[in-house]
């Protein structure tokens, strides 16, 4: 199962590359959590979502300031 | 090298935290950090080194004090509006604490006198405002080998990053080519939220500052400390730096019984310009 932002997602998605197109996420100034790590947008593509366990993913906005 | 009585009746209530109170008010003092930002963020976390004791601190911050700054930047009265920020704070800061030295650095980010100011200090401090800034401190923490210690807010959101030569670095994070990212001007912000943040930056930062080699070099990384039973002692003794999350990235957010920051490890992008293996020079891999 896919949990995004704590919430139960019917997405099925091979990738994070392949999840972040289908939520039509904007392609700068996002950060992804997956299962408690954050990973850098460059390793979202090379990032399978297995279906064998659930994925808990978290999404938020990048801020810049002080 | 010991205290002076003025310094032991300031810093009583900080030499009465463990066995090793002493210690770790000394080592402060010994301490030398470059705050870059005075604004939201960098006028709480000064205020809070300063008056616990820092060595020195180094200011910079090229803007000026407007009006709406100050429900927030409690450094600075309405009568300053106008003047430079770095040299108020300074001011200021001095008035509520003599010992600490502060050095007001008027500088450019890509000037040699940044990189000269951050090679003698012991850890630098992002509290600025924008995403190229926070980029080229990134990288000069990376060239200089020193601690990152950063904050960002924007609206109702409050980051945080602890980064050091061995973890990833925000430009894994954070591509150059990016526009922008939200910033104060364009989100807003949330005043009370920026001074929290700015105070949890403070806290994670004189944690690290007093604590000595060793206790940093057998501290337990951040996450595998176990939680302590019910009715047991704290085995940990103040000072320890188990609690430094370096190399983590920090979110505030308020989700259960739980309201402050989460903090998720930081995943190194190996093609990061900055930190990946294709940025080390010849030889260096
Ligand atoms: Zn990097």
């Amino acid at each position: 199962m896919l949990y995004i932002n704590q919430q139960k997602s019917a997405l099925q998605a091979s990738t994070l590359a392949d999840l972040a197109e289908q939520l039509a996420l904007p392609t700068q100034g996002v950060a992804l959590v997956l299962n408690r790590q954050l990973l850098p947008r460059a390793l979202w593509a090379q990032t399978p979502l297995s279906t064998e366990q659930d994925h808990h993913i978290e999404i938020f906005q990048l801020v810049a300031g002080g | 090298m010991n205290l002076s009585d003025n310094e032991f009746i300031r810093y009583s209530r900080s030499l009465m935290l463990g066995d090793d109170a002493l210690e770790r008010q000394l080592r402060l003092r010994q301490a030398r950090v470059l705050v870059l930002g005075l604004g939201g963020l960098g006028c709480p976390v000064a205020s809070t080194l300063v008056s616990a004791g820092v060595g020195a601190l180094t200011l910079i911050d090229g803007d000026v004090v407007e009006l709406s700054n100050l429900p927030r930047q409690q450094l600075y009265q309405t009568n300053d509006v106008g003047k430079p920020k770095a040299e108020v704070a300074a001011a200021r800061l001095r008035q509520h604490n003599p010992h600490p030295q502060l050095q007001v650095l008027q500088c450019r980010l890509n000037d040699e006198a940044l990189r000269e100011a951050a090679e003698v200090c012991d850890v630098l401090v992002d509290c600025s405002d924008n995403l190229p800034t926070r980029l080229q401190l990134n990288r000069l923490a990376r060239e200089t080998g020193k601690p990152l210690f950063a904050g960002a807010v924007s609206g109702a959101s409050a980051q945080l990053y602890l980064l050091n030569r061995h973890s990833a670095c925000y430009q894994c994070l954070v591509d150059p080519d990016w526009q922008v990212l939200q910033n104060c001007r364009s989100m807003g912000v949330d005043p009370a939220l920026v001074t929290l943040t700015a105070q949890q930056l403070a806290w994670l930062l004189l944690q690290y500052l007093q604590a000595s080699a060793d206790q940093i070099a057998q501290a337990v990384p951040f996450g595998q400390a176990n939680q302590i039973p019910f009715g047991q002692a704290n085995p940990v003794p103040f000072g320890h730096a188990s609690s430094i999350p370096f190399g983590h990235y920090g979110r505030f957010a308020a989700s259960g019984n739980h309201i402050g920051f989460h903090w998720y490890p930081l995943q190194q992008d190996p093609g990061c310009t900055c930190c990946g293996v294709s940025s080390a020079p010849e030889g260096e891999v």
